[in-house]
């Protein structure tokens, strides 16, 4: 997805001057497009990310174009806040907020790099609108839409994995990305899922083939899909997000009153649990250990299918 | 008025008044910016210049937000701000609250409150006018106790780097804390000493002589790079039993004291 993104922010930058890039000494080969073609518009900041918000919040407000400020995942979410919070949020700035390392992207780093909590951190926020993508082509596509007029309306934050990811919906040149989009279709089971994590749910729905029809899916853009797009959550869906349950995907459309906790709509979150990340686990280790590795989701998703228990209220798969 | 008064004295009067009816007044640090907002405002006050194109020019950011009702009681003595509006300071619907918002319309270009936010705001401020090429200056005010976040710090390193802004910093150096002296408590000292050491130039000037920082403020714009002027100042500066006293960060006032304080700063004491 880091490459996509350089790649895709290029051309803006080469047509306007007025769309900046303020990076936190990250990005080695991301942004060398941007860097040869556009170096006045390129700002390394260093190490200082509570600065570096503060001064791209202020200075996009002043040019009145959307610049984007961009770093490791809990850098730019949970150490600068309050400056995402009074300089960005309160002020509205047309600024999009980019992390790099979603979910367990950065697993031989330890849980400092862990971007598992950013989105409650993210959404608890007024005015930002969420993005997430689940593969390369979704980040084009967003990139497109954020920088296509002078000016976002609204801050955004935009959650990137890390590199390598495939292009899943390759085979599905109809695809249109709006609030989301289905991989495959399916009708007796849907998981609704965000982020690179979607690889899990299609080789989950694999591991069914013939046993069990399961669709497939991505949410990248969340405010368009919550208010526009879903349904009040049937019986069928399953959630599956590289992400703590605070904050989660799930919790935004209860909180939009999608999908209210009921006897005849329970909600199934599949999401990270583990709280002692001290040993070293590298992402399948850790994906499994939360259950949210494909063996895992095709688990749950044989359970759901047997489970005829419609008193459930608001069930959180483990 | 048995004196005649001095527009800091109005501004400080302003602030009593206002604190009368205010949930939230700082009088520590309203008192010990005054004289430099005065010089800021210099050139309004002495009708060089129309307000409405010395904003458009000059941008305040007021770091320590805390003392917003300083500005808004100093504007109202200039006739900037009506009576009625300064009189809804802290009050239910009322136009300005206990911290200082942003305001085009006085030029106040940022909300702050959060303390360490202002300098890293202002640069960012001052970096889009270097970028649009667009006239005029930010000037940044920030307290000394401000200065222990790291925030600033990381403002700093970057003026370290490059300081062509257009861009005044006025510390506000009265000396205190909430609690006590700042030098107790986390030193600051010797601040001049360590912006210069980072590269970055720097003027102390007596906080109180509007003319001494309005002439450090001028340097600032003529050199058209960054200055740090180190105004040092007296917390509580004004009233005598708030001078140097901690307890008056933000203590509420009793109506014995305002009228202590309006006696002083009236001359109906003397």
């Amino acid at each position: 997805m880091r490459k996509a993104l350089g790649v895709a922010l290029a051309p803006y930058f080469g047509q306007q001057d007025y769309h900046h890039l303020f990076c936190g000494d990250i990005g080695f080969g991301v942004f060398d497009d941007v860097r040869r073609q556009t170096p006045g518009q390129f700002h390394n900041f260093g190490i200082s990310e509570q600065h570096m918000v503060s001064y791209a919040a202020a200075f996009a407000s002043a040019v009145k174009a959307t610049s984007m400020v961009y770093t490791i995942n809990p850098f730019i979410t949970s150490r600068v806040h309050d400056q995402l919070r009074v300089d960005v949020a309160y002020a509205n700035a047309p600024l999009v907020i980019c992390s790099v390392g979603a979910g367990f992207a950065y697993d031989a780093l330890g849980f400092t790099h862990y971007g598992i909590e950013d989105l409650a951190l993210m959404t608890v926020l007024p005015n930002f609108r969420i993005f997430t993508p689940a593969e390369p082509a979704d980040v084009t596509a967003i990139i497109r839409q954020l920088f296509s007029d002078r000016a976002i309306a609204a801050p955004c934050y935009l959650r990137l994995q890390k590199g390598g990811e495939r292009n899943l919906s390759a085979d599905f040149p109809d695809v249109e990305r709006k609030g989301s989009y289905k991989y495959w279709p399916g009708d007796e089971v849907e998981i609704v899922t965000h982020g690179a994590i979607a690889e899990e749910a299609l080789k989950a729905r694999q591991m069914l083939k013939g046993d069990i029809s399961v669709a497939v899916r991505a949410v990248i853009d969340w405010g368009r899909y919550c208010e526009d797009e879903v349904m009040p959550i049937q019986d069928n869906s399953l959630f599956l997000e590289e992400h703590r349950a605070v904050g989660s995907l799930a919790n935004a459309l209860v909180n939009a009153g999608k999908a209210l906790p009921r006897a005849s709509a329970p909600l199934r979150l599949k999401c990270v649990r583990h709280t002692d990340f001290h040993g070293l686990a590298l992402r399948p280790t850790a994906l499994r250990l939360n259950g949210l590795d494909a063996a895992s989701i095709a688990h749950s998703i044989k359970e759901l299918k047997a489970e005829k228990r419609p008193d459930i209220k608001l069930e959180m798969a483990g | 008025m048995s004196i005649k008064m001095t527009i800091t004295q109005k501004a400080r009067l302003n602030v009593v008044r206002t604190a009368r009816e205010a949930s939230s007044v700082h009088f520590g640090g309203c008192f010990s910016v005054m004289e430099i907002l005065a010089a800021y405002y210099g050139p309004v006050i002495r009708n060089e210049i129309a307000f409405k194109e010395f904003i458009a020019r000059d941008t305040l950011i007021l770091s320590k937000g805390h003392c917003g009702l300083a500005v808004y009681s100093l504007l109202a003595g200039i006739g900037i701000v009506s009576s009625e509006t300064l009189a809804s300071y802290c009050k239910d619907g009322g136009a300005f609250m206990g911290h200082i918002k942003q305001d085009p319309a006085l030029g106040i270009g940022w909300s702050t409150g959060s303390l360490g936010h202002g300098l890293s705001i202002s640069l960012g401020l001052a970096g889009a006018l270097r970028f649009m090429g667009a006239k005029g200056r930010i000037v940044c005010i920030l307290g000394d106790g401000e200065m222990h976040e790291g925030s600033n710090w990381e403002a700093l390193l970057h003026l370290s780097h490059d300081d062509h802004f257009p861009l005044t910093i006025i510390l506000d150096n009265n000396q205190f804390l909430s609690l006590g002296r700042t030098q107790d408590i986390r030193p600051l000292e010797p601040i001049h000493k360590k912006i210069e050491d980072f590269g970055i130039a720097c003027v102390t000037v007596d906080g109180h002589d509007i003319a001494a920082v309005e002439q450090a403020m001028r340097q600032g714009e003529q050199s058209g790079r960054a200055l740090f002027i180190n105004a040092n100042t007296l917390k509580g500066k004004g009233i005598s039993f708030t001078e140097g006293v901690p307890e008056w960060h933000a203590k509420r006032a009793s109506e014995a004291e305002l009228q202590r304080m309006e006696a002083e700063l009236t001359g109906a004491a003397a």
